[in-house]
């Protein structure tokens, strides 16, 4: 029976020194442990919570990244579409103008022609005076002998012009 | 000599472990029960000096009824 | 792992009080010869003296012991103090002798024994060992601040943890931090208590009903002075159950409020006596059948239960500290139908399902 009766003294000395350890492990050594455990974790924790929020940042830089890549893509379009409006316009007008231009001298071929044919029109009409002046002048010179040998002169002039 | 521990239980297994120490404990909780009711029954027949240990029998009854009480109230609270 | 665990536990907790009795009526047959039941309780029992070894014939062979100060208190003579060796072989000092290692006054008047016996001295041993490793891991978490752990600080932080996230936390819940230091130290106190008790020549401090029952006290100062009107709810109405039947329910509870750490109490000390009754059992064998042949056998089983021992001293120092940590958590719950029993418990009363 002995061994389940409690000593009043084991039990004054568990007391005193089972109080004594409990009080100074408390202070210096679960204090500090479980505090720098929960230090640990909830650096931890931070570590991981700005891991996510950089991960998150980082997807936010690639979709900005992504639509400057579009914006530029639509802008090189948009500069090739005006750069071949442009060249068509050039071609389009230099076309024009290469038309305008040809039908300009043909315009300007068509009036010399023009002018040619009044110069050598008036030169065949000065031409015809002055061989009628001719004629007439030879005429005149032959009159006085002979009117009929004058008739037949007149007609071999006239032929003569007729053959020119 | 703490080397040889084994690594507390994890998780599920600490689970197990739990709930075991838990309905084991119940025993015990049963047998502390009806002892103490013995044992205050048998000191208060001494005391009184009775011819038959009325508060012995008494007790006891009272320490199965209520250890019974126990068992049944912790084991039909399921986790 | 845990089938092994579980068939441990069935045989570790439920022979205890077979093996008992069986030690105590060895005790009363053979005198003259070797006696294995006194040789156990005086093994298992506390001593005025540090007994380690007999050396040669029990009577005149060689006794290594280290006598240890006995402080005796008498209220008609005051304080005195002096070495257990005067008190040796049963003989008187200043008035005082022991009988059965219990200390009398040889006019039978009342004697308080302070005296630092072989379980006192092994309890400031273990007092001294705990604060030099704990502060020891407190220092390296200071040395690694921020780092991994190292050396000791390793091997005792998933144990720190362990017993924050799957005891303290879960069956307390929100408030646990408050309870951390009584739960770390207790778990510690008794796990390498239990480890120095199986140490040959040592005491058998957690297997002594006077430092359990500290213990248990503690627990349910602690359980009742973190208790709140819920708590006391429960007892005194304890919900569900009609007002005719609280004049039976209110004892019943009231005695469930003092048995559970009494359970806690005698657990711990059956436990560990027990594991130390069977240890000693087996050695016992060789000497009671006075074989050599028989040695290695009861060797080997002692050895056996030596090692279980090792697991009992954590499974012990764990379900003191679980159990410990669930009552305080059923006091500290702030449900209306809080459990007792289980912490975190949320079912409903079975009163209430009819």
């Amino acid at each position: 029976m002995q061994i389940v009766t409690p000593e009043f003294g084991l039990i004054f000395w568990q007391l005193v020194i089972f109080l004594t350890v409990l009080f100074l492990l408390a202070k210096f050594a679960w204090k500090p442990i479980l505090l720098s455990l929960k230090e640990r974790e909830d650096s931890i924790e931070s570590a991981l919570r700005m891991a996510d929020q950089a991960k998150l940042e980082m997807q936010q830089l690639k979709a900005g990244n992504e639509k400057l890549l579009t914006d530029a893509r639509i802008e090189r379009d948009k500069m090739m579409q005006e750069a071949s409006q442009m060249a068509n316009q050039l071609v389009e007008t230099a076309k024009n103008k290469a038309t305008e231009e040809g039908s300009r001298m043909i315009m300007q071929a068509r009036e010399a022609i023009q002018n040619e044919k009044n110069a050598a029109l008036t030169e065949v009409k000065n031409t015809a005076a002055k061989l009628s002046i001719d004629i007439a002048e030879r005429i005149l010179r032959r009159e006085l002998a002979d009117s009929s040998s004058q008739q037949q002169l007149v007609d071999s002039y006239l032929k003569d012009v007729k053959l020119n | 000599m703490p080397a040889d521990a084994p690594p507390p239980p994890k998780s599920n297994d600490s689970d197990r472990l739990r709930s075991f120490a838990k309905y084991s404990g119940l025993g015990f909780q049963m047998l502390a029960i009806i002892g103490l009711c013995t044992w205050g029954g048998l000191k208060l027949d001494a005391y009184f000096q009775n011819k038959n240990p009325w508060y012995t029998i008494g007790l006891m009854v009272f320490g199965l009824l209520a250890a019974t009480y126990q068992i049944i109230r912790a084991v039909s609270r399921n986790e | 792992m845990k089938r092994l665990l579980i068939a441990l536990f069935c045989i570790l907790t439920l022979p205890v009080f077979a093996n008992e009795p069986a030690a105590t009526t060895a005790e009363a047959t053979d005198q003259e010869a070797f006696n294995p039941g006194e040789m156990i309780l005086h093994h298992i029992g506390d001593s005025h003296e540090w007994h380690f070894a007999t050396l040669g014939n029990a009577e005149h062979g060689t006794h290594v012991t280290i006598p240890l100060p006995v402080i005796a208190y008498q209220p008609a003579k005051g304080l005195s103090v002096f070495s257990s060796s005067k008190l040796a072989h049963g003989q008187a000092y200043n008035g005082l002798k022991l009988e059965h290692e219990h200390l009398m006054a040889e006019d039978g008047s009342k004697v308080y024994d302070f005296s630092i016996t072989k379980n006192t001295a092994s309890l400031i041993l273990s007092a001294v060992l705990l604060l030099l490793v704990f502060t020891a891991v407190a220092s390296g978490y200071k040395k690694n601040h921020g780092k991994a752990p190292k050396g000791v600080q390793s091997f005792f932080e998933p144990i720190i943890l362990f017993i924050r996230d799957e005891v303290a936390k879960k069956s307390i819940g929100p408030k646990y931090e408050r309870y951390m230091p009584y739960l770390l130290t207790v778990f510690f106190f008794i796990w390498f208590n239990n480890l120095l008790g199986l140490m040959p020549g040592a005491a058998n401090l957690t297997g002594n009903i006077a430092v359990t029952f500290t213990l248990a006290v503690l627990t349910l100062i602690i359980t009742l002075a973190s208790s709140n009107k819920y708590y006391w709810a429960h007892i005194f109405a304890t919900p569900g159950v009609p007002k005719a039947l609280l004049p039976i329910m209110i004892p019943v509870e009231l005695i469930g409020i003092v048995v559970k750490p009494f359970s806690l109490m005698v657990r711990l000390f059956a436990n560990i006596t027990a594991g130390h009754i069977v240890i000693l059992s087996f050695i016992s064998l060789i000497f009671i059948f006075k074989s050599a042949a028989l040695a290695p056998v009861s060797l080997a089983f002692g050895l056996f239960i030596n090692v279980l021992e090792l697991l009992v001293a954590i499974l012990q120092a764990y379900i003191f500290t679980l159990l410990t940590a669930m009552y305080i958590g059923g006091a500290v719950e702030t449900h209306h139908d809080a459990d007792l029993q289980m912490g975190g418990g949320n079912g409903v009363e079975p009163a209430h399902a009819h």
